[in-house]
């Protein structure tokens, strides 16, 4: 032991200096708000005004926008989605929200893939930016402690610096800290039009991932223990993705089956009978499974149509294989596989 | 000693071969020119250098090539 | 278990705390445990074969140096005549070469098999196509053990060593496994010589402050030049290699000069994570680097990269094959035919053909390796015909050798050939290195923006271009830190302002390292030379 007290005083050393750089780095992300979704501030100040909460991945957060909502519907919504954000992460903050705001109605936003994801293969990528948006330390310690394993701490701490970095960089170019709207992140329109060769995918459901189905029950019977109305909603992809990939009705059929069991609502959007004319792949997507600006208000609008209660408006097709047929996709891809 | 001294004296003349001590180390025996040494003392000497002697320290001076060759005449 | 990946970390953690808790006499059985747990988590595979390795070679050292032992005490006790002495020796030599080259043979063997059998067989069905229009063999692909080539060079170099009696066998199996297995070099060397690496593995190390912090900054440097740089430049280079068809000269250009960096740094950057920690235990390993792009030619540039792999080739192929007698004999006829110069040069020539054209297979079992071997071997050789005629032009037109113009005009010469050869095997096909190179001479010269010049960085996204950043400011750290050695300049280790300066440097680069080489080892991590 004598000869470990050799090498203390400089190991300690370094371990303060490194941990102070580290902690600092940390703080001036966390303390600032240069990234867009650093919205903690301004949902504290929403707090006790919210009714309605719009929760889900990057589909979500691209393609809901919450004022065409509240216009049409005179709510008060938010939209809590984030990019690559785990079930887990829905969990943590919607439980948060529901705690501080009078919330009736959450559209839980849920993708095909989404079931498949396994949050712990992606370095945390999800779960860094929801650590950044809660309110003190002790929260983001809890959030890790309780869902990331040791190697996605280091993947955590290495997401946390670079954000740091690229902080002291917006602060040098002076950019103004993110005026953040209410959650929505429009994004622009590119041509995804089919390219020549179109590959199918399939939908392999026999990977469904049971952590994610055990939070989504999670969040179900959390809404449910709140009285809070859920809508499981599937958010419109571009014609192209619909063409390629095979199998997505026993997405479907899953996604039904679980709504009715839990009691809730569910609604694909996908399966709207008018998609072909209300959405096209040369400008309402920003790439094959996000809506642009422009896709994001047609989807929008039809959301608030169904909200309504407008049946003339919004038709849905049964199953995915009858949106397949006036798919004008479709043809292609048969003659691909034969 | 003297015959191993013309030797390699053939090989590079300008090198002083009685007081240096580091041959290969100094890079004043090449690779090219360790081969020429050792053709020249195999006739010379009439014996066989095995890849076992071919160590640095074995060459790093005249008196030690000098003592290998004799170690190994002792071994024949 | 990746060498940066977290696991890997806290398994040095775990090694180390142990290593010096544990009491002295027992440490080399704690690198025992440790390397025979790095490899088995590299799979069962893994051990089967390096155990086989380290039995064979064991067993067959043993039993040379039995023969070796009681010949030696057989001609003390008897007195032979010189002929019976002779013809004795010579039938005891002829015993150990049998065992040598069974145990040499089944360790080859098995490194051919896995290295070079699918090579062989394409070989086989392309003739065969030529001659019947179809394939004879089916397509074997065999995944090779990890280090294969780096611990059967180790071991075969071991077991020559024991029978040309420079060394005795080893009596310990355990102690002779941890040389074959121990985990800093098993996977990409360096190879190490018996007698240099046991004296250090198996002494009693006590922990001191002048090996541990210069090694743990190494470690954090070796981490730094692998994550931040060599994993950053990657896709960029992959980029260039894919794409170079389509790009203007000066970019391909680039892309070649920014894969020299990239193997560097992965290379190097693995020798200073493993010397580091070897240090940090009191252990020096062989280094593998003396700053191969100051070289001023291509013979030198072999003497700085991987130092030991061309060391093993010089003593266990070139002087064995360049003092043979029939090598010898024909460096004579040779001399006869066409005069002195080319009968010294001759036997040379041989010599180096058989090294470079070796180096190039074990580089890789293909094609494109070998012509890089012999392309290597090529410069070398013309080098040394050519030398004579160097030094009359020199002469001729008054170039010194010493003013620094010439010397830097020889180190650009020699870094701008190196790559050019280096790129050839990596592109993908001999004909797409050929391409690659060719297209640098051809074409078009003209770039109108940054984003031409180099389009592998995505230059609208902040965070792209912040890891580019990184890499470029990590290689430039790089060239000062080697120039600063090429003067001779070091970091002092002991005084208060060394231990601050050194604190300072260890906690910029783990900060670095976390912010920016994570991130780049989520794309894979791997080692090229890991592959070899």
């Amino acid at each position: 032991m004598r000869s470990f007290k050799r090498i203390l005083p400089e190991l300690l050393s370094f371990l303060l200096c490194f941990s102070a750089l580290c902690f600092g780095a940390a703080a001036l992300y966390w303390g600032t708000a240069y990234h867009s979704h650093q919205d903690a501030a301004l949902r504290r100040e929403l707090a006790g005004s919210l009714d309605t909460l719009i929760v889900g991945a990057s589909h979500a957060l691209n393609g809901v926008d919450p004022q065409v909502l509240d216009e049409a519907l005179d709510t008060s919504s938010y939209n809590l989605s984030g990019s690559l954000m785990p079930m887990h992460g829905r969990y943590v903050l919607l439980k948060k929200e529901l705690g501080r705001n009078p919330v009736k109605t959450v559209y839980l936003e849920i993708a095909a893939d989404t079931l498949l994801r396994n949050s712990g293969e992606e370095y945390a990528e999800g779960d860094e930016p929801i650590i950044a948006r809660l309110d003190t330390l002790g929260e983001r310690l809890a959030y890790a402690t309780q869902y990331l394993d040791l190697e996605d701490w280091r993947n955590l701490a290495s997401r946390v610096m670079l954000r740091s970095v690229q902080t002291l960089f917006k602060m040098a170019r002076r950019e103004d800290p993110v005026q953040a709207g209410r959650g929505f992140q429009p994004l622009e329109a590119h041509n995804v039009t089919a390219s020549a060769r179109m590959e199918p995918e399939r939908y392999a459901i026999e990977e469904l991932n049971p952590q994610t189905v055990s939070e989504l029950e999670q969040i179900v019977s959390l809404c449910r223990e709140k009285q809070v109305r859920v809508i499981l909603l599937v958010v419109p992809e571009s014609h192209v993705r619909l063409a390629k990939t095979r199998e997505l009705d026993r997405f479907h059929q899953w996604m039904k089956q679980f709504a009715l069991e839990h009691g809730c609502e569910y609604s694909n959007f996908n399966l709207l009978r008018d998609r072909w004319t209300r959405f096209s792949d040369a400008e309402s997507f920003y790439d094959e499974g996000h809506l642009s600006a422009q896709g994001a208000q047609a989807f929008s609008e039809a959301l608030r149509d169904w909200m309504r209660g407008d049946q003339e408006r919004v038709q849905f097709y049964e199953s995915y294989d009858q949106a397949l047929r006036d798919n004008p996709y479709s043809q292609e891809s048969w003659e691909e596989e034969t | 000693m003297d015959e191993l001294l013309e030797i390699l004296l053939d090989i590079d003349p300008d090198v002083d071969y009685e007081t240096a001590e580091d041959l290969i180390d100094g890079k004043l025996l090449n690779s090219l020119s360790i081969l020429q040494l050792i053709a020249e003392i195999c006739d010379h000497f009439d014996i066989e250098i095995s890849p076992k002697w071919m160590r640095n320290e074995n060459f790093n001076s005249a008196r030690k090539i000098w003592e290998m060759i004799q170690a190994i005449q002792e071994e024949d | 278990m990746q060498i940066t990946s977290f696991s890997f970390f806290l398994f040095l953690i775990a090694v180390l705390a142990l290593y010096y808790l544990v009491p002295r006499r027992f440490q080399w059985g704690v690198l025992l445990l440790a390397s025979l747990v790095f490899s088995l988590s590299q799979g069962a595979k893994q051990m089967i074969f390096l155990g086989f390795t380290a039995l064979s070679v064991y067993a067959g050292a043993r039993r040379i140096q039995a023969l070796s032992d009681a010949e030696k005490e057989k001609r003390a006790k008897t007195s032979f005549s010189a002929e019976e002495k002779k013809g004795y020796k010579q039938a005891g030599k002829r015993r150990r070469k049998r065992v040598m080259l069974l145990v040499l043979l089944s360790n080859l063997l098995l490194l051919l098999v896995f290295k070079y059998l699918g090579f062989f067989m394409d070989q086989v069905n392309l003739v065969a196509g030529f001659l019947t229009g179809s394939p004879v063999l089916g397509r074997v692909s065999l995944l090779a053990p990890l280090g294969i080539s780096f611990y059967t060079f180790q071991m075969i170099g071991y077991l020559v060593s024991v029978y040309w009696g420079n060394i005795r066998a080893e009596r310990s199996f355990f102690r002779l496994l941890l040389f074959c297995s121990f985990f800093p070099q098993i996977t990409q060397g360096p190879i190490s010589e018996f007698s240099d690496l046991s004296g250090q593995l198996f002494a009693e190390h006590s922990l001191k402050e002048a090996d541990f912090f210069p090694g743990a900054e190494r470690l954090l440097w070796g981490f730094f030049k692998k994550m931040v740089v060599a994993d950053a430049l990657a896709p960029c280079v992959q980029d260039v290699f894919a794409n170079y068809a389509q790009y203007a000269a000066p970019t391909v250009l680039i892309g070649a000069f920014l894969y020299s960096v990239q193997i560097y740094a992965d290379f190097s950057g693995y020798m200073d994570i493993m010397c580091g920690l070897c240090r940090m235990m009191g252990i020096r390993l062989t280094e593998n680097f003396t700053r191969p792009y100051f070289s001023k030619s291509i013979a030198e540039y072999w003497r700085r990269w991987h130092i030991s792999l061309g060391a093993w080739f010089k003593r266990y192929v070139y002087y064995p094959v360049g003092i043979s007698r029939w090598n010898r004999n024909l460096g004579k006829w040779a001399k006869r035919r066409f005069g002195q110069r080319l009968g010294d040069t001759i036997p040379a020539t041989v010599a180096l053909t058989v090294v470079w054209l070796a180096t190039g297979l074990w580089h890789g079992a293909s094609w494109a390796y070998i012509i890089w071997g012999l392309v290597n071997g090529l410069f070398i050789i013309l080098s040394l015909w050519l030398e004579p005629i160097y030094a009359k032009g020199r002469s001729f037109f008054h170039v010194q050798e010493h003013p620094k113009i010439w010397r830097l005009f020889q180190v650009l010469r020699t870094f701008f050939l190196v790559t050019l050869i280096k790129v050839l095997p990596e592109v993908g096909s001999l004909r797409d290195g050929f391409g690659l190179v060719g297209r640098i001479f051809s074409g078009p010269m003209l770039v109108h923006s940054l984003q031409g010049l180099l389009p592998f960085v995505e230059w609208g996204v902040l965070t792209r271009i912040l890891f580019f950043l990184a890499a470029c400011l990590g290689t430039l750290c790089m060239l000062l830190h080697s120039l600063a050695q090429a003067r001779g300049w070091h970091a002092r280790h002991s005084g208060r302002r060394a231990r601050f300066l050194r604190v300072l440097r260890c906690c910029i680069l783990a900060f670095l390292i976390l912010t920016f080489g994570v991130q780049n080892s989520w794309g894979g991590g791997g080692f090229l030379y890991a592959q070899f």
